[in-house]
């Protein structure tokens, strides 16, 4: 059986192989017009992609045939009888670092409270806590386990585990699975969410003994436990779609060279959508992304004008409390809860100021999809798939002119805008998507002058430039710092000195006045005012113990430490990306990309910074004309800015977020610099040749390894831990 | 070719002409916001949750003796109070709550409020004329006025009060008042601030488009 599947499988990749050849010669001869080159290409991806499906990954579906088992509870199909045995236990279980972290989070938040109102605040009582001497938290959990022997060994894929009593708090089950007495896998873990009351794990092994323990901090009853054991042949959307973009992206790679040498901002674009896409498919409603509850709350009140109807399920995802899924099964459970509870029949109605406030205009691409949403009455899952969708659109847009702008470094702005943190936040409820695009596109035309100094800076240049800047950084204000490159421009730039030093100084108001405003905020219009304006009670109340004022004492009261700390930990973070083994590449709560992903893009955009292609004379700028490189002026200024501003970070973060006197900074990621790339990476640019490689195999190189990296790493984060 | 180069120039002039006009309409956005801040009420809830074990207490407004409220405003001009009234089933037409404020002994407010024009258990806003002037340590004295049938202590409108003490607030009660211990009023706080919606979209741009504006080329004025 398997010889022959193999056989099969051999035989269609020879064919597939064979195909693609004579689709390449074809298209050599010029035999097909490129729309239907593009339609065969498309074609041979999906049938790839389906064939792949069903004879690699739902093989053992077919192999190991069966129907699904049910057993216990009211609907027991308990046709073997004596082989089951339960046992019932109470034990205490630590709580893991973020549980015991919030707990003594919301302790914090209460003393605040209790200080600034004079009343004392009423501590949730949880009687299942139990604290110990040492600090640790612990809770007190009863323990089922069930043992199942089964007649003869099969094959499971799923493990479908459902309480019909409801469920207070979440809870969670293992299963050990044996085959022979021997184990057939490591212990599988599964959470059950007290809202769709089910966890489905992903066992996949040949097993004839199984060992379900179910740990619950609620009192359930053995009877109330359905599970089903399961193999159906299921072909997974998912994956088919990750399989044919693959094959799609090898097309590109392989046939288009126009496009890749020419258009690199429509190959940009193709790349970064169907990245994006996949990204937003395979997360679903899952909230990872950093703060995502935070954006979604305001995301979601600016998509309504001054009424605001807020669902049950939008109530569930500003609190962060959305359940989330591990597999397709868990999903359309998730997704059924979420539709019961989006009901604007009995939402809960506030009402807003119409004036939208300067920092909640970076939602409007997700507000616009909200709106969107619920104009076309789409389900709640569809409804933040558009509103993220919304989001990513925006990113490609504003970073395929950056593309297109740029001159000679084209590719390296591909490269920075396909960051596989850059797309995932735009793929995201996030607004961090406005702060990298805008400033991206703002760098491109900065740098644009500082690369023509004999050019005169035009109104059509600077107007988008400092919109640019000012767009990226209305969430984050500290990112302005960097048009400040703009002081350093030559005499030659401008028409006069009196037009050059009031366009200068100008420039420095507006940054001065963007900085100001992280000081003295514009007040808002609520009872928060006092809060806000309050700099005594500013701090991140995430962080036990942070606190502005009483951090920016610390600091003057010990600048030579403060600089000590600030260096050593802006090295060690360093240090982690280039060689500690930190991934710098990450899909936020998700996971990372191994550390040879980091050095691997890194040297390719510096060596492509460095090495200069080929001259093609065809080519859209003719950056020979124009200065090759920044200059050693502009490069140590460049290095300075991103310096400085990379201090600004960490100072920020120990200010805000970190406890007073604490000596380590804590909040910093990764993240935070991506704004920062592109101006280093120009820092390289040389005029040394590159070969024989001109600007379609740079070209390839850069598009290709990044939209490999996010394939993969959707692949092993996304796809593996979500959809299978 | 002609015609192109009029085109350009004609549209040059009218660039040279928008960006010092944009600037200047901002800067007087800028100056204009300063001058004309937009103000909003600010509320704070103050006492609206019992304690464990505590109940909501009924504190009945009095003809001949008032009910204060003493509130240290630390400094901010208090707009008014909002405290829940209820009717407890009386004809109320006529009842008129008159509630002065008072800043130290001087009367800075002098306010009525018509009891029978609210819902009863309505958190009603009392508003304080001349607010401005009610600000530090202040005392509001509520009691009943106006030309309705005197009510007995049962039937006259109340306020919403419970047993939850809070800092820089205190009530006062009359002497026969019927509650038990130490009461402090239920309801919100209402001061007010003033916003400036359009000062910093019109600071910014004002200095966008005075820089955008030095890049434009005025004859006779090149370098």
């Amino acid at each position: 059986m398997i010889e022959k599947i193999a056989e099969k499988i051999k035989e269609t990749a020879l064919a597939a192989v064979d195909a693609l050849l004579d689709f390449q010669e074809g298209a050599e001869a010029n035999c097909f017009p490129w729309p239907a080159r593009c339609m065969i290409a498309m074609v041979i991806c999906m049938t790839t992609a389906f064939l792949a499906e069903c004879l690699i990954f739902q093989l053992p579906s077919v192999r190991y045939k069966s129907a699904p088992l049910s057993f216990y509870g009211e609907n027991a199909l308990v046709d073997i009888p004596g082989t089951f045995t339960v046992f019932c236990e109470k034990s205490l279980v630590e709580l893991d670092e973020e549980e015991a972290k919030s707990i003594q989070v919301e302790r914090n938040s209460r003393k605040i409270l209790e200080n600034y109102l004079g009343e004392e605040q009423e501590e949730k009582q949880d009687d299942t806590l139990v604290e110990k001497a040492d600090g640790s938290f612990w809770r007190r959990v009863n323990v089922i386990t069930f043992s199942v022997r089964l007649p003869k060994a099969r094959y499971v894929k799923k493990l479908d585990l459902r309480l019909h009593d409801s469920l207070t708090g979440s809870c969670g089950y293992s299963v050990k699975s044996f085959l022979d007495t021997e184990k057939a896998m490591e212990t599988t873990y599964c959470s059950i969410d007290p809202k769709t009351k089910a966890g489905i794990a992903n066992l996949g092994c040949l097993t004839d003994q199984l060992e379900i323990s179910i740990m619950t901090a609620d009192d359930i009853q053995p009877s109330d436990v359905v599970f089903t054991l399961s193999n159906q042949f299921a072909p997974n959307g998912m994956r088919i779609l990750w399989v044919f973009f693959v094959m799609l992206t090898v097309a590109v790679l392989i046939e288009f060279r126009y496009p890749i040498t020419k258009k690199l901002e429509w190959c940009f674009a193709l790349g970064a959508f169907i990245i994006g896409l996949l990204l937003i498919l395979g997360i679903g409603t899952n909230q990872v992304s950093y703060d995502e509850h935070v954006h979604a709350k305001a995301a979601y009140k600016l998509s309504f004008g001054s009424r605001i109807e807020t669902t049950e399920s939008a109530m569930q995802m500003n609190g962060n409390q959305l359940p989330m899924f591990h597999n397709p099964e868990e999903r359309a459970l998730v997704e059924q809860y979420e539709d019961e509870n989006h009901d604007y029949s009995w939402a809960d109605i506030g009402f807003q100021s119409r004036f939208v406030r300067t920092e909640d205009r970076v939602y409007y691409p997700l507000a616009a999809g909200f709106w969107l949403g619920r104009m076309l009455h789409l389900s709640f899952a569809a409804t933040v798939a558009l509103a993220k969708m919304c989001n990513l659109l925006c990113y490609i847009v504003v970073c395929f002119f950056a593309i297109r702008l740029a001159k000679r470094y084209q590719e390296l702005v591909c490269m920075v805008a396909l960051l596989p943190n850059s797309i995932f936040l735009a793929a995201s409820i996030s607004y961090d998507m406005i702060v990298n695009s805008f400033l991206l596109l703002g760098c491109v035309l900065l740098y644009n002058e500082f690369l023509e100094p004999d050019e005169k800076v035009e109104w059509y240049r600077l107007l988008p430039m400092l919109m640019c800047f000012v767009i990226g950084s209305l969430s984050k204000p500290i990112y302005v710092i960097m048009v400040g490159m703009f002081l350093f421009l030559g005499k030659k730039k401008f028409r006069n000195p009196l037009q050059e030093w009031v366009c200068k100084i100008s420039v420095l108001i507006l940054i001065g006045l963007m900085l100001y405003n992280i000081f003295r905020p514009l007040p808002v219009a609520g009872s928060d005012y006092n809060m806000v304006g309050d700099f005594a009670l500013a701090g991140d109340k995430r962080n036990v113990g942070a606190s502005v004022t009483g951090q920016v004492q610390y600091i003057l009261s010990n600048p030579v430490s403060y600089a000590m700390l600030l260096l050593s930990q802006m090295g060690s973070l360093l240090f982690s990306y280039v060689l500690g083994g930190k991934g710098f590449f990450q899909y936020g709560y998700v996971g990372e990309s191994p550390m040879l992903a980091t050095w691997g893009a890194g040297a390719l955009a510096i060596l492509l910074a460095i090495l200069k292609p080929q001259p093609d004379p065809e080519e859209r700028y003719q950056w020979e004309k124009g200065h090759v490189n920044l200059g050693a002026k502009n490069r140590a200024l460049t290095i300075l800015m991103c310096f400085g501003l990379t201090a600004v970070i960490w100072t920020s973060m120990y200010v805000s977020y970190t406890a007073v006197g604490a000596d380590t900074i804590k909040g910093v990621q990764g993240r935070y610099f991506t704004p920062l790339f592109l101006p280093a990476l120009l820092c390289f640019l040389g005029d040394k040749k590159s070969g024989n490689m001109g600007r379609c195999g740079r070209n390839r190189l850069a598009w290709g390894l990044m939209v490999f990296m996010n394939l993969s790493m959707i692949w092993r984060l996304i796809i593996c831990v979500y959809n299978v | 070719m002609g015609t192109h180069k009029n085109k350009n120039t004609k549209r040059k002039k009218w660039v040279n002409l928008i960006f010092p006009l944009l600037t200047l309409f901002c800067l007087a956005g800028f100056i204009g916001s300063l001058i004309f801040p937009n103000y909003v009420l600010d509320t704070y809830i103050v006492n609206m949750e019992e304690e464990e074990g505590d109940t909501m207490v009924l504190l009945p407004l009095s003809y001949d003796a008032p009910i204060t409220l003493k509130i240290d405003t630390k400094g901010r001009p208090m707009k008014g109070v909002q405290l829940g009234i209820r009717k407890r089933g009386g004809d109320q037409s006529g009842q008129i709550l008159v509630y002065d404020v008072y800043a130290g002994d001087a009367k800075v407010s002098e306010n009525r409020y018509d009891i029978a024009s609210g819902d009863d258990g309505q958190y009603v806003y009392l508003p304080f004329a001349n607010y401005e002037q009610c600000t530090g340590q202040i005392a509001v004295k509520l009691q009943l006025a106006g030309e309705g049938k005197r009510l007995s202590p049962e039937q006259t409108a109340a306020l919403e009060a419970n047993h939850r003490k809070s800092e820089d607030i205190e009530t006062v009660l009359y002497e026969g008042c019927l509650a038990e211990g130490e009461c402090s009023l239920r309801g919100s706080h209402i001061y007010t601030h003033a916003t400036y919606p359009f000062l910093y979209d019109a600071r910014i741009l004002t200095f966008i488009f005075l820089a955008v504006s030095m890049t434009l080329s005025f004859k006779g004025k090149e370098g």
